[in-house]
């Protein structure tokens, strides 16, 4: 991968994850000052990008997948393995959950989805059995397309909010936010995709990621704002930011609600950042059981999304409980505790390249 | 197994369509089978709530935009507002639609509870566009609704752009059932929202101006809204409206009362949204400018809305700021061909005043009402909450001490 | 290698007694000269002048004189009797043979032949290609004479870098292939890839250059092409130039180029002979117009089936009055539609000149009031299909695949509305863009996004920016334009 290709999927990765259902839980959470939820996150995973930039000079992605004996952490491999698949399995369900949500419930009047669903589940699996490459290629192309309709539903409904919705500041309950902060970590796992994507791509830098991280989470944090300053108290009660922030815009051209082709457009990253995610799971399942054929794995792991979407999920209280409730501590440990076992592993390679544990240095010993 | 699925892709495929062919069929929207519903009307009889909606009738011979189309009226109550909704489809024979639902009328008996229970479905479920129009009936919601079938272009237009033209020349406010509900829930709480009484016009006009729907956006605001409009020779569905311009006061959803005529032009004159307006300046000294009073179009206008506290006091400073005006006429008894700087400079000094009397009555009976018709306490709320907190723990309070101060500039007269 | 004795009874016995093919005897001194050729596949007046009267003269000359004969051979037959040049000695029966089919005069003397090209059968003179026509530009194409095609390569590309490495293929037809490149710029890789595929092939007959791009091609299940083609010999030449490899064969007035990239078949010839403005105004559209003859169809139907929501009142209304009295479902209808169209299409093609009117007459009836009036379809239902065959046009090279998708998107739609719509575009595209071509991604220079190559994409920038061939292409000599003048 690129560098200009991982810029282009860290960008819409994360703008993709958070312009769903995300900022109306948000709301009814945290109600106006909501918007700092993505603030306080932003200024985490950028010290957690600096970490992962530091392992990222230090550890490649062959080093984590294959039992090599140098490595410190061959030890918990098949832990970290299993932990990483579950991780990004749940992000895929969760991006998946978000895109039923938006075709099922929000686009049409009635769709049986346990049927249609299959249709976008051999889409996210094609996307992923084609490879991380493959999947870059087609961020490439849509890339303009989905962010010019982001930013142009973004316009469209500027002229329809009340931006001083943010004001009082001195309402502003800092401990409420922080308190929260652990119940939308799922959403959150902006360094964990900095990550698995800087394993494969060639030339990053660490400036120019945090730019365009920044700039997304400002641009991220604008539309909530906005969403928040058209709906009031009703923004709980939406389906999803980007159906609805179009919605008033039109009127006065009576042209239908045409918006919903840009929405369309926009939501074709978050298909993308779902096959990411599944094409990661997929990845690190493999590694664990390398005697097993690699396209079985795939299928195993795409039969538990579609069960876990149709059979599990069966309505919002079910899904909130799962991302939002206990299940949020299982993504903090996540993110938290991997780039550390990373920067152990990094350190231990570090140490072996400067010759410390080299068989000459024992024998001196 | 790849090779299997490789293989066999084909096959696949085309098995899943198989099945996902007939219950596609099934589950598709079958447009001929909809019945688009285009307005509703919501009354309460008995307890029960009594939805009325305006259906779209179409024929092999309807012309593209609508034109001939008409409009079936079907009706059905129940316990609750859903209720009574989904009732409807027994009486049309097919599943109604409500996607393209272009505003709602409130009837007097529904105006007795929280509006905002009444309405809350609308802003819950997906499919029911909340950029509708709210509109509320001083009787029978079901009544006016019937009325507008004669209305020309209420199908493919609506009463929505008519409202929304109306608002730009501060003759009405286009209230969507969003911002009716977003307003109630704020601090503030109050929402103005246009009333609709509908009145056929018997007379004929003798001029056939083209097209031109009847309830068209010019009128001048302190009338009771004389619609022009044009008619598509004797005899024909179109017929002269004329349409009320008087504004429903609700307050945390509840209708506490209305705004009449210069308390309108008041309210419109201080309206971000209202752009342009008519205004009579009186009042003259006759030493200055004899006349009697003289009519000015505002072309443009700009409002800003200031909260601060004088001695703990709050004040509201409602600039009234006028970009481009043109006088259309002098009521004099002499003929006076152009005023001279004097002159106008004493009509300016009118239309200030003027101005501010017409803003100044809205606010004593917004008071009165104990509407906050201009957000001051959430504006106040939000650019100094804490003395607002401290000195004003409840909005009657507030406004109860609450000052108006109008400041009205006027940077261009022509004529 | 010589033959054993009978050079001449072994090519006689070759070729049979049916098999047209002249034989002429002439006696020099003690030598007989046997000449063999086709007369439908020669130029009779070149082999009139330069090789049968010289024979005729040198046979009376031998006759009269009788002292001191000089032997004839075929050197001597060579330098100073046949008046023509580009004489081929053959080696065998069977480069004999091989030559006397491919249009050549065989001439025998004693156990050696030598073969003179004279190759004059009837062919088609040069006129401009039907789905290449420009207003403003070259209007010269390709021929199925591959010596008249290379001749219109050779007099653009004057530069002795260009090579032409010529290949027979085809165990019955012996077709010529012949391979061009430019030795300074295209991408050696590429070019022992084409050689490689090219001596895989082993078929019994080549008659269009289409079987020769079937063997090119990486996958036996393809929809889309992998091999570019073109019938003027200025975009021939423009495409080797930017480090390409072409191919003509012989019969086939298709020549063919490698790398291929979706890109290309937005491109004209005419973007190059017009302003830029207007040659990016123009891609643009082509790329509008192929999404639109793909989808407009689907599109109708999910939003009359599904999404009708998103449809403004004014057009919502004109659509319930069209299709009130249609009682099958909107899917159905726009097959039905699409079936007709293809019948007329097919049709159209085949049918003779005198048939033409009369039948399509009957087509316009049958689609328009009559299939209305019997409320089979609706007229929008005729608008849209009508519009979107229009639209494929825009791209003639991708008229196969783009009817196909045509329809596949219209089942995706009508039975899953705009989902099934935007997740089949999304499979298709995730197909598209794995697809490579000679190691080229299919959809360079877009993803991969390459910012110099994008000179020469929707937004055409003009020939002087223009500096620096294609980088998936050439590998080394990559600039083509310098600022500085006669530098190299």
């Amino acid at each position: 991968m690129s560098a200009r290709q991982f810029y282009i999927m860290l960008v819409i990765g994360v703008f993709s994850m958070k312009m769903q259902k995300l900022p109306s839980l948000v709301y009814g959470e945290l109600g106006k000052d909501g918007y700092l939820l993505f603030l306080f996150y932003m200024l985490i995973n950028l010290l957690f990008i600096v970490l992962v930039f530091y392992i990222l000079k230090k550890v490649k992605l062959t080093q984590i997948l294959s039992p090599a004996k140098s490595v410190t952490l061959c030890g918990f491999r098949k832990i970290i393995m299993i932990v990483a698949a579950v991780y990004f399995l749940t992000q895929a369900l969760l991006l998946y959950e978000h895109i039923q949500g938006l075709f099922a419930n929000t686009l049409f009047d009635n769709l049986s989805w346990a049927l249609f669903s299959l249709l976008l589940l051999f889409a996210v699996f094609f996307l992923a059995y084609r490879g991380i490459e493959n999947i870059a290629l087609n961020y490439e192309i849509y890339f303009w397309v989905i962010l010019g309709s982001a930013v142009i539903i973004s316009i469209l409904g500027a002229g329809y909010t009340d931006f001083s919705v943010v004001l009082p500041f001195e309402s502003i309950e800092f401990g409420k936010i922080l308190k929260a902060l652990p119940n939308f970590s799922f959403w959150f796992g902006d360094a964990i995709l900095v990550l698995i994507l800087g394993l494969k791509s060639k030339e990053i830098k660490l400036s120019k990621t945090i730019l365009f991280y920044v700039l997304t989470m400002c641009f991220v944090s604008f539309v909530v704002i906005e969403f928040f300053g058209m709906y009031g108290d009703y923004s709980a009660a939406q389906s999803g930011l980007i159906s609805v922030l179009s919605s008033q815009a039109l009127l006065g051209l009576n042209v239908g609600r045409i918006d919903w082709f840009l929405i369309l457009f926009a939501e074709i990253g978050a298909v993308l950042t779902c096959s990411v995610y599944l094409y990661y799971s997929c990845l690190c399942a493999e590694s664990m059981f390398p005697k097993i054929k690699p396209f079985s794995i795939k299928i195993l792991i795409i039969l538990l999304l579609y069960i876990f979407d149709v059979f599990y999920f069966v309505d919002m209280a079910a899904k909130l409980n799962f991302f939002a409730g206990d299940m949020s501590w299982f993504s903090v440990a996540v993110q938290v505790v991997l780039p550390i076992i990373l920067l152990i592993v990094a350190g231990s390679i570090n140490r072996q390249n400067k010759g410390i544990n080299t068989p000459e240095r024992r024998r001196l010993k | 197994m790849k090779d299997f699925f490789k293989k066999r892709i084909g096959l696949i495929i085309l098995l899943v369509a198989i099945f996902a062919f007939p219950s596609s069929l099934s589950t598709q929207a079958r447009l001929n089978m909809r019945a688009i519903v285009t307005g509703l009307a919501i009354d309460k009889v008995d307890d029960k709530y009594e939805v009325t909606a305006q259906i779209v009738k179409t024929s092999p011979s309807t012309e593209s935009g609508g034109e001939k189309a008409t409009v079936n009226f079907v009706s059905d109550n129940d316990e609750t507002v859903i209720g009574a909704i989904s009732k409807l489809s027994y009486k049309t024979g097919k599943t109604s639609a409500f996607s393209h639902t272009n505003f709602i009328i409130i009837g007097k008996d529904v105006l007795e509870e929280d509006l905002t229970q009444t309405l809350d479905y609308f802003m819950r479920d997906n499919i029911t566009n909340d950029s509708m129009l709210l509109l509320v009936a001083e009787e029978k919601a079901s009544n006016e609704i019937k009325k507008t079938k004669d209305v020309e272009l209420s199908i493919a237009i609506g009463l929505q752009k008519v409202f929304m033209y109306r608002e730009k020349e501060g003759d009405g406010v286009m209230n969507s059932v969003l911002e009716f509900m977003k307003d109630s829930k704020e601090s503030s709480g109050t929402s103005v929202v246009s009333l609709l009484a509908l009145e056929k016009n018997d007379e004929q006009s003798e001029d056939n101006p083209t097209g031109g729907g009847s309830s068209s956006s010019s009128g001048s605001s302190g009338e009771s809204g004389t619609e022009d409009g044009g008619e598509q020779g004797g005899g024909s569905k179109y017929q002269y409206f004329k349409a009320q311009t008087e504004l429903g006061c609700f307050v945390d959803g509840r209708y506490v009362g209305k705004l009449e005529k210069d308390e309108v032009l008041g309210y419109m004159l201080a309206n971000k949204k209202a752009t342009i307006d008519d205004v009579y300046a009186e009042d003259f000294d006759k030493s200055v400018f004899n006349a009697k009073r003289v009519g000015v179009k505002i072309k443009d206008k700009t409002n800003k809305l200031k909260i601060r506290y004088e001695n703990n006091i709050p004040c509201l400073d409602l600039v009234v700021k006028i970009k481009n005006s043109a006088i259309y006429e002098i009521q004099s008894e002499e003929f006076i061909d152009a005023p001279t700087d004097a002159e106008f400079s004493e009509i300016k000094n009118g239309l200030k005043k003027k101005i501010a009397e017409n803003v100044s009555k809205c606010f004593e009976k917004s008071k009165e009402l104990k509407a906050d018709i201009w957000g001051a306490y959430l504006l106040a709320q939000k650019h100094h909450y804490k003395q607002t907190n401290m000195y004003y723990k409840n909005r009657e309070d507030f406004l109860s001490n609450l000052k108006l101060n109008v400041i009205v500039e006027i940077d261009r007269l022509e004529y | 290698m010589k033959n054993k004795k009978g050079l001449s009874e072994n090519i006689k016995r070759v070729f049979g007694k049916h098999s047209k093919v002249e034989n002429q005897e002439f006696v020099l001194g003690e030598n007989s000269v046997s000449v063999f050729y086709i007369e439908s596949l020669i130029d009779k007046k070149l082999v009139s002048s330069g090789v049968l009267e010289p024979l005729q003269k040198q046979a009376k000359n031998n006759a009269k004189t009788t002292e001191n004969t000089v032997k004839i051979s075929l050197e001597l037959l060579k330098q100073e009797v046949f008046a023509v040049s580009s004489i081929e000695d053959a080696n065998s029966v069977e480069d004999a043979v091989v030559g006397i089919l491919d249009g050549k005069v065989c001439v025998v003397l004693d156990e050696e032949a030598i073969l003179i090209p004279v190759f004059g059968a009837q062919k088609r003179g040069i006129e401009e290609p039907p789905t290449s026509r420009v207003v403003k530009g070259p209007r010269e194409g390709f021929v199925e004479d591959i010596g008249t095609n290379v001749g219109l390569v050779r007099k653009r590309l004057k530069t002795p870098n260009l090579q032409i490495e010529d290949v027979f293929i085809g165990k019955q037809t012996h077709s010529r292939v012949s391979l061009f490149y430019l030795k300074d710029i295209a991408r050696p890789d590429i070019v022992e890839a084409v050689k490689q595929k090219l001596e895989t092939i082993n078929i019994d007959a080549i008659i269009d250059s289409y079987y020769i791009e079937s063997f090119l091609e990486d996958n036996k299940v393809k929809f889309f092409r992998r091999v570019g083609n073109t019938e003027k010999p200025d975009i021939f030449c423009a495409k080797i130039l930017e480090g390409r490899v072409g191919l003509i064969v012989d019969g086939s007035p298709v020549a063919l180029t490698v790398p291929f990239v979706f890109f290309e078949d937005l491109q004209s010839s005419q973007d190059y002979y017009t302003i830029p403005a207007m040659a990016s105004f123009a891609r643009v559209m082509r790329l509008f117009e192929l999404i639109y003859a793909v989808l407009a169809p689907a599109i109708y139907v999910a939003l009359q089936s599904y999404n009708y929501r998103i449809l403004p009142i004014n057009f919502l209304i004109t659509l319930l009055s069209s299709i009130e009295s249609l009682s099958i479902p909107p899917l159905i209808e726009i097959l039905i539609v699409l079936f007709l169209f293809e019948v007329i299409t097919e049709a159209s093609l085949q049918m003779p000149n005198s048939m033409g009117m009369a039948l399509s007459i009957i087509g316009a009836l049958a689609l328009g009031n009559t299939a209305v009036d019997a409320g089979i379809i609706s007229p929008p239902s005729i608008v849209v299909v009508a519009t979107s065959s229009v639209a494929l046009y825009s791209i003639p090279d991708e008229i196969a695949q783009t009817r196909l998708l045509r329809i596949l998107f219209t089942i995706a739609g009508g039975v899953i509305g705009l989902y099934g719509i935007i997740c089949s575009f999304m499979i298709l595209v995730a197909y598209i863009v794995s697809i490579k071509s000679f190691g080229v991604p299919y959809l360079s220079p877009y993803a991969p996004s390459v910012r110099l190559d994008k000179n020469d994409g929707f937004i055409k920038h003009s020939i002087q920016d223009l500096k620096r061939r294609p980088t998936f292409l050439a590998d080394k000599n990559k600039i083509r334009q310098r600022t500085d003048r006669g530098g190299k």
